[in-house]
């Protein structure tokens, strides 16, 4: 387990701590960041990519706009979820650029992070085990359900695209996409053993 | 008849996802309306999507990309504070010019107890290696005045003579400035007496490894001005 991710001792900085101090024109600060979210940054954007290159430039470009640019602001949600919603987004962008059909994942772009909060009890959780913890609730979650929130998430496919693919009719399709979302929602809240909140 | 609880999470799904049908919205719509919580659940079953992202095993990108990150961060944050620079002060043979007329101006122009004391250090300033050297002369009504400028910006001292200066009233203090990148630095402030003035002036941090291209002393009209508006009475000769 990575001590420096979040709550895992008190005496470690928080994310704000860290970012203020980054702002502030502390190299510590930044490679302390870095060293918590590069393999989460990088890890995603390799997955969609599937290209090392192009990942490691995703990753710098997001590094670099941490301090260059005031997008991130802290009130208004967590680290993490800026961090791993930017990598999506750019890996999308390169995704485009190589001239993908991305109707269906435009409109995934749009979501917004999926911002829990920084009090959630996922983002108490550390990095390396909130990884752990989503993959096996993907694991739960029926096959073609799973491949299909997989394909779309990852791989920048339509639904369309996914019918095809399994030669099945589209309904089902977004069946598969609802049922998998309405499991995996399921799944995450029952590995944190609380009443409702993620 | 009463919908059932998964009948709801898969319209929330859907309109997570985006694909719910023109009807499946309409009845979501109303769904909140009557239970306005079910805007948690949307809210829950967007996290969860989101979470999605933490799926990919986490991987360290290679040495090279922190590298390249935190070269850029230097350089952003050097460029973000031009007055403390890092760059290496390069030696021009027309400072050693600039020196010699300040030396002039030191040995000929003030002769006075001070002065004497301040010998010692003037001679060990000009034996180092990062030592500057700046001639002053007058500007507009104070032509007549003239002085000099040894800068140790290794031990970061000054010492500071001129001469027909006149003296000031109240709180106007004289403040001497290094140009540095165009902008002025302050560096010291000190004032007169019967035009003359002598002084050890400890250099600011941020001077210490800075190219500085000049000088300037202005007359303030407060003792501690930290940025000058008064007018220019000496500046360096280069």
């Amino acid at each position: 387990m990575n001590p420096d991710e979040p709550g895992q001792k008190q005496t470690t900085p928080t994310d704000r701590q860290l970012f203020q101090d980054l702002k502030a024109g502390q190299t510590s600060a930044l490679n302390a960041l870095y060293q918590r979210y590069a393999p989460i940054v990088y890890g995603l954007a390799l997955q969609i990519l599937k290209e090392s290159q192009e990942a490691e430039d995703v990753t710098q470009d997001i590094f670099i706009s941490l301090w260059k640019s005031d997008a991130y602001d802290p009130t208004r949600g967590s680290l993490g979820s800026y961090l791993t919603t930017l990598s999506r987004s750019r890996s999308i962008d390169k995704l485009r650029a190589r001239g993908r059909k991305l109707k269906f994942l435009e409109r995934w772009g749009q979501l917004m992070p999926l911002d829990t909060g920084p009090s959630s009890l996922i983002e108490q959780v550390s990095l390396r085990e909130r990884s752990e913890r989503v993959r096996e609730a993907l694991s739960q979650i029926p096959e073609n359900q799973r491949q299909a929130l997989e394909l779309v998430y990852f791989g920048g496919f339509s639904q369309v695209e996914i019918a095809q693919q399994y030669e099945v009719p589209l309904g089902t399709v977004k069946s598969w996409l609802r049922l998998g979302l309405v499991k995996l929602r399921q799944q995450l809240q029952s590995s944190l053993g609380n009443n409702g909140a993620i | 008849m009463t919908t059932s609880f998964e009948h709801i999470q898969e319209l929330i799904a859907g309109y997570v996802l985006g694909n719910l049908e023109p009807e499946e919205a309409e009845e979501l719509e109303q769904l909140i309306v009557q239970k306005p919580e079910l805007n948690d659940e949307v809210e829950r079953v967007q996290a969860s999507l989101g979470l999605m992202a933490y799926a990919p095993i986490p991987l360290s990108p290679p040495p090279q990309v922190q590298s390249a990150i935190l070269n850029e961060f230097q350089e952003f944050q050097s460029s973000q504070e031009p007055k403390t620079l890092t760059r290496p002060i390069p030696w021009r043979w027309s400072w050693l010019l600039a020196g010699a007329a300040a030396v002039l101006a030191l040995g000929f122009g003030l002769d006075n107890y001070r002065l004497r004391n301040q010998d010692a250090s003037v001679i060990s300033m000009l034996q180092q290696p990062n030592t500057r050297l700046f001639a002053l002369r007058g500007t507009g009504t104070t032509i007549r005045a003239s002085g000099g400028v040894v800068m140790d910006l290794d031990k970061q001292d000054a010492i500071l003579s001129v001469q027909n200066l006149p003296a000031l009233s109240g709180t106007q203090t004289y403040h001497l400035w290094a140009m540095v990148d165009g902008e002025k630095v302050i560096c010291g402030r000190f004032k007169t007496t019967q035009g003359k003035a002598v002084e050890k002036i400890p250099l600011p941090p941020g001077l210490y490894s800075s190219v500085v291209s000049g000088l300037v002393v202005t007359a303030e009209p407060i003792a501690e001005s930290s940025s000058p508006v008064g007018p220019e009475v000496l500046i360096s000769v280069t």
